[in-house]
Formats: C-alpha cells, structure tokens, sequence
C-alpha cells in the first residue's frame, strides 16, 4: 500500500513551507513505493520559481547553478517528511546533462552529474505527483526521450569495472578479504546495472536491490541466483578466491548482456 | 589455469577472461578491453566471446559455431584461433591447454 500524497501540497502550506509560485509538487521513496515501514520519511520534492532559503539551515551540493539544495524537515502525524527543494532551472539543467547528444559525447555533461542530481534521476520515474500530475508526466516523457536509462546504466557497470579491477590486483598481492568485498561491491554495481536496463532504478538505495530483483526476475539472473550469490551462500572460507572468481564471471556476463 | 599470452593457440587451447576485462554491448556492438586495449568484437567474434567459459576448448567452440550458422567446422578452427590468437596478445582473455584426461 503507498502513501496517499493528496494532502502534501495543503499540509506544506499549513507549515509555510511552501513558496506562492511552484511548479510543483512530488514525493517519492520508499514509502511510495509500497516499501515503507513504520519509521520510513516521507520525501517530498517541490519545484519552485526562485530560489527557497531554508529555516533550518540544510543544504545539499549539486554540480549546478545555483549549486545547492535547500532541505526543510518537518512530521505530519508523527511521521518526518524531508522537503527538498529544486529550481525550475536545476532541474532543466539535470535533464539537459543527459539527452542522447550528452550522452554520445566524449565529454558530455552526464558525467558531471552529483548525486543528488543522480538521486532525482533514479526517483522521477516512481514519484507520486501531489498536484495534477501534469508537471511529472510531461517531465517522463522527457526522460523517456533522453539517455537516462544509459546514463545510469553506464554508471553502475563503472563502478562495476572499477571494483573489479581492484579484485584482480588485490588477488594478485594474495590479499583474498580484500578481494573479497571488492567482488561483492562489484557485484552490487552490476545488478544495479542489470536493473536499470530493466527499468528499475535505486542503484543508489541498495537496502531494496532484493526487492527490485523480486520484481524483475530477470531470466539473466533470476531472484534465486540473485539471492544465492548476495549472502555468499556457497563460500568457501578455505577457498574464497572460488567464490571470487564465480562472482566476477557473473558480472562480466551481467557487463556482456546488458545493451547500453 | 595459469594464462599465457606467448603460447600458440591451437584446438585444444582453452580461453578464458581475465577478471579485470571490461566488456561493454553498445547497442548491440560488443566491445571488450584490458588494463590498455579496447576491441570492438564482429557479430561472429562476440558469439565466439560468449562461448568462452575456461572449459571449452577452440574445438567445442568450432564445433557449436559450425553448427549454429551450418557451416565447416574446420574452417571455423581457424577463425577462433585467430581470434584468440590477437585477443591473448592483448590480455583479454587469458589461454591454456586443456590438460590429457581432463574431460568434463
């Protein structure tokens, strides 16, 4: 069951945390996506005209003009709800990062994405609107124009390589635990990777990979393999590099399959 | 299986991938590089890529390209050499013989 967002925009209002001119209103995370639990924040993103200056001090870095993000706090039936605020202008600049001629360029601006420029990304596409809706689908059929789907791909099977590459030499100086966690963290990286080719994004939320990977059961690696290699079930602790090795080859068939 | 990179690749050479080899599908073109070089893979190499799994020996790999495209297997010996011939001498995959009496 997801959280009923109709009353976000009134409740903001009530709490003067909402400006008089706003493009709109959407909230997002887990609790939206039918995940939440007893202690899960409500996220809540406004879009607003002009820059929102927060009463309590709170703000983020983005790689963008203006580079910050503003945060208020508040609970609404004893539940916090964290408000983030974009610009209008931050958030066209996030989707002018990832268009398909970025995308293609060598030195494309996708690569200058922070994470919270990439949080929005991997958010969008599950947020509940809390006005009519009109805003975020119009924001959709931007992304599904654009390469975000590549853009997150790409950074996921990066980081994927980057660990692996770091197992190779860690096994070749023979220090196996560190190889060891570097497999298991270039693992996590390409099932985010397999994920987002799928259209299911949170690479940067791994507490739901398991949940993502219920939803998906890709016939590449179904939830069963999935789960098997995600609690170690067949390491050898006299024979870690086994598992290692086991590891990394379904990364690099994660890395071979997954079309960019 | 100890690679090395020198050793000539006949049938009975088995490949295998490094752990570091980087392996991207760009819209369907396969492109796989080491600690230095970036390959793009033909549509034939990247079928041939896919078979390797540190078992197969250039022969299985012949012999199930022969029959997927119904062609001479002898001929296709000499493809998978070639191409692990180049791939070995850029560390992209690493190459052994398949030790007598090794049947899996």
């Amino acid at each position: 069951m997801t959280y009923d967002v109709s009353g976000v925009i009134g409740e903001l209002k009530s709490r003067n945390l909402l400006p008089s001119e706003y493009e709109t209103v959407f909230a997002s995370g887990s609790l939206i996506r039918g995940w939440g639990n007893p202690t899960s924040d409500l996220d809540v993103h406004v879009v607003t005209k002009d820059v929102w200056n927060s009463s309590i001090g709170e703000t983020n870095h983005v790689a963008l003009e203006p580079n910050t993000l503003q945060y208020e706090g508040t609970f609404v039936d004893g539940r916090r709800w964290d408000v983030e605020y974009w610009t209008a202008s931050q958030l066209d600049q996030v989707l002018a990062k990832i268009t398909p001629e970025q995308f293609a360029d060598e030195q494309g601006t996708w690569r200058t994405l922070s994470y919270h420029e990439t949080a929005l990304l991997e958010r969008l596409p599950y947020a509940a609107a809390a006005d009519d809706g009109q805003w975020l689908k119009r924001t959709r059929a931007t992304l599904a124009s654009s390469a975000h789907r590549s853009v997150l791909i790409v950074n996921s099977l990066k980081q994927a390589d980057s660990y692996t590459e770091d197992v190779a030499g860690q096994i070749a100086r023979g220090d196996l635990h560190s190889a060891v966690i570097a497999a298991r963290t270039a693992f996590s990286h390409a099932v985010d990777a397999l994920q987002a080719s799928l259209g299911q994004f949170g690479s940067l939320w791994p507490k739901w990979r398991a949940r993502r990977m219920q939803i998906l059961d890709p016939e590449l690696l179904p939830f069963d393999a999935y789960w098997a290699i995600e609690t170690m079930r067949s390491f050898d602790p006299d024979n870690p590099q086994k598992w290692i090795e086991e590891t990394i080859a379904v990364c690099q068939r994660i890395s071979m399959e997954v079309t960019v | 299986m100890s690679g090395d990179r020198t050793a000539p690749v006949g049938p009975a050479t088995v490949a295998a991938l490094p752990l570091n080899v980087k392996i991207r599908n760009h819209r369907g073109k396969t492109i796989v590089g080491g600690y230095q070089h970036f390959y793009e893979l033909t549509e034939s190499a990247a079928f041939i890529w896919r078979q390797i799994d540190g078992v197969r020996t250039v022969s299985d790999i012949a012999r199930l390209i022969a029959e997927e495209y119904d062609i001479d297997q002898a001929t296709v010996v000499g493809d998978v050499v070639e191409l692990f011939t180049e791939l070995a001498e850029h560390d992209v995959i690493k190459i052994s013989e398949k030790s007598p009496g090794s049947e899996v």
